[in-house]
């Protein structure tokens, strides 16, 4: 019994350790964000201010739309992403058929080749398809080094379900959009979950894609973000990071939560 | 409504277990009747389930037709063919309650919701669920779950229902409760039934006419009492269980082998034959008989597997080895190595061409 109590207070103190390690600089950021004038090299900040606040939510009106376009084009990958992977993964994860193995490399590839040697090549296409600076430029962009993690992901769950319940269900008359809604979309659900989130939060960390793509006309947080964080007032660079985490797990929940909802309807 | 035919169905694919000569289905001709409750009965690797997912469209075939109340539904997806089909698994949907598994089929048909859930608590009942609707499938037992399976396939009033081994996965004692859950069912409801199984003792116990199939083919067709007094062929004679085969010639009523004379029934005479004695037609007796056509032999016992209510021997009669099974006397004295008389019933017998060397 003893060796157990202790092994559960080790335990505890580990997890408190790792919240304390991801709590830091949230913590920081906050504080940062409200202190004023900030000499070095005194530890703790002389006066407290709201003007990083006040710069980023009033003076600055752009910092709305780069949240709206951040969340646009998230959530319009998410669902490009998914009309492409899922009958991708599907492929990979419960057929067989030739070159299973290449296409696979090839879905997989962005993962491997870092994103800017494909978008070097990307760039030239889509000035001359005139998709640059525009969202759907972008959009599509952000599509490499997303896509990989979401048919990833889908692939997971799809290996897990076999066919046998669609079996089931086409002999109790389900026809092929049945099946998929009522059978295959719960099944798989966990890995659009996953896949989802992974889509949401890479996509809304890009900076180099989105910059180049969008030649500076297409603003998110990030792009906000960076000058301040690399040299500009850390204040409100402080406060655009808790914006931008801020937008991202509230996306991430109600991605979870819509996604459930629809779950536990069917 | 329910009646199934099939001609000259062919299908051939390869088997991973099997890949140098691919595995082959073909079935000439076969009647299925309405309500009849047919069983298809043979080993694994046989085409059995291969033959039910083809009539349930699960498979294509290459050619051949499959009637159903005489309209070919070869060209008719699965999920349009009015089939039910319960597999070997349960496979409810784990993410629905009892109630919405049940309903699914009458949701797909476009039942009017209070309809299908009247229906589908009379099904719940019929299989004795009643009270489960709202449990999720994950808080059931392996046979409460296949309970709900049936429930689900027969709601729907199939006009023919499909079953895959579906109560392989129980344990026995409860694999004998479902049985007679089926039978109870097939009554109640006057579906035609296609039950598919490896075990010879379920098939006889539930069957109307049982397929026994070998090789991707139907070896004979017949009620269970024909299969086991009149089987056609050595391999169906094997099936129905353990059978002792002589090889010989038959001369005036006389089968006559290497080693000993048997008396037969008046029969013509024939060359290379095969002479079927089924273990439970031969009986063993410590005196010597008197008559001498009695087919009566001096013996000696090899071994001897005393099981419940039943006693396994293997006797020497004249340098042949036979299998013989007699129920269990309490005062019975025979023992290994003990030299007793055995005597052949002789109506029982069965003749097949052929010798036994190329069936073994």
């Amino acid at each position: 019994m003893m060796k157990r109590n202790e092994g559960i207070s080790w335990a505890t103190i580990y997890i408190k350790c790792i919240v304390f390690l991801f709590l830091l600089p949230v913590g920081m950021m906050l504080y940062r964000s409200f202190s004023g004038v900030w000499p070095w090299p005194s530890l703790v900040s002389n006066t407290w201010t709201l003007k990083h606040w006040i710069h980023v939510f009033y003076k600055n009106q752009s910092t709305y739309s780069a949240i709206w376009t951040s969340v646009q084009i998230g959530v319009c990958a998410i669902i490009i992403n998914l009309i492409i992977g899922i009958p991708a993964a599907d492929a990979l994860a419960r057929r067989s058929f030739k070159g299973k193995i290449l296409i696979e490399a090839l879905l997989f590839a962005p993962i491997i080749v870092p994103p800017l040697i494909v978008l070097t090549g990307l760039h030239i296409t889509f000035i001359r398809w005139n998709f640059t600076e525009h969202i759907l430029g972008v959009v599509l962009a952000h599509l490499i080094p997303t896509l990989p993690y979401m048919i990833r992901a889908l692939k997971v769950s799809y290996e897990q379900i076999g066919f046998d319940m669609e079996n089931q269900a086409k002999v109790l008359g389900a026809t092929t959009m049945y099946r998929f809604r009522y059978i295959v979309f719960p099944q798989i659900l966990p890995g659009i979950i996953a896949g989802s989130g992974l889509t949401l939060l890479i996509s809304l960390s890009q900076y180099i894609i989105t910059v180049l793509i969008g030649g500076g006309q297409i603003v998110t947080i990030p792009l906000l973000m960076v000058p301040f964080v690399s040299g500009g007032d850390q204040g409100i660079g402080a406060v655009y990071a808790l914006i931008f985490a801020t937008v991202a797990i509230g996306l991430l929940f109600m991605l979870d939560m819509v996604l459930k909802r629809y779950y536990t309807k069917v | 409504m329910g009646k199934l035919d099939i001609q000259n169905l062919e299908l051939s694919y390869k088997q991973k277990s099997t890949e140098h000569h691919p595995f082959r289905l073909s079935v000439p001709e076969l009647h299925i009747n309405e309500g009849e409750f047919f069983t298809l009965l043979g080993e694994s690797g046989c085409g059995k389930t291969t033959l039910l997912k083809t009539i349930a469209g699960l498979e294509a075939p290459e050619g051949g037709n499959i009637l159903m109340d005489g309209q070919s539904v070869i060209h008719i997806p699965t999920e349009k063919r009015g089939i039910g089909m319960v597999f070997q698994s349960s496979l409810l949907f784990p993410h629905m309650n009892v109630l919405k598994n049940v309903c699914f089929g009458l949701k797909m048909a476009k039942i009017p919701q209070e309809t299908a859930i009247e229906w589908a608590r009379e099904a719940l009942s019929s299989v004795g669920l009643e009270g489960y609707e709202n449990r999720s499938p994950l808080e059931l037992s392996g046979g409460q779950q296949q309970r709900v399976s049936m429930a689900r396939s027969i709601v729907t009033r199939p006009k023919v229902l499909l079953m895959d081994e579906p109560f392989s996965s129980l344990d026995s004692s409860l694999r004998d409760e479902m049985r007679k859950l089926i039978r109870r069912l097939h009554q109640k409801y006057k579906i035609t039934i296609v039950f598919v199984t490896h075990d010879i003792d379920e098939a006889f116990q539930i069957s109307d006419r049982i397929a026994l199939m070998d090789q991707g083919k139907i070896i004979q067709i017949g009620t269970p009492k024909e299969l086991y007094y009149d089987p056609k062929s050595i391999d169906v004679a094997k099936f129905m269980g353990p059978v002792n085969r002589v090889m010989g010639s038959l001369e005036n009523s006389i089968f006559k082998s290497q080693e000993w004379l048997i008396q037969m029934p008046s029969q013509e005479d024939a060359i290379h034959k095969t002479l079927i004695i089924r273990p439970e037609d031969i009986s063993l007796h410590n005196e010597p008989c008197n008559d001498s056509l009695n087919n009566c032999f001096s013996a000696r016992i090899v071994s001897l597997d005393e099981r419940r209510g039943y006693n396994h021997y293997v006797v020497d009669v004249q340098g042949v080895l036979l299998n013989v099974v007699e129920r269990t006397v309490e005062n019975s004295s025979l023992r290994n190595g003990d030299t007793c008389y055995v005597v052949i019933e002789k109506r029982r017998m069965l003749l097949m061409s052929g010798d036994v060397e190329n069936h073994a």
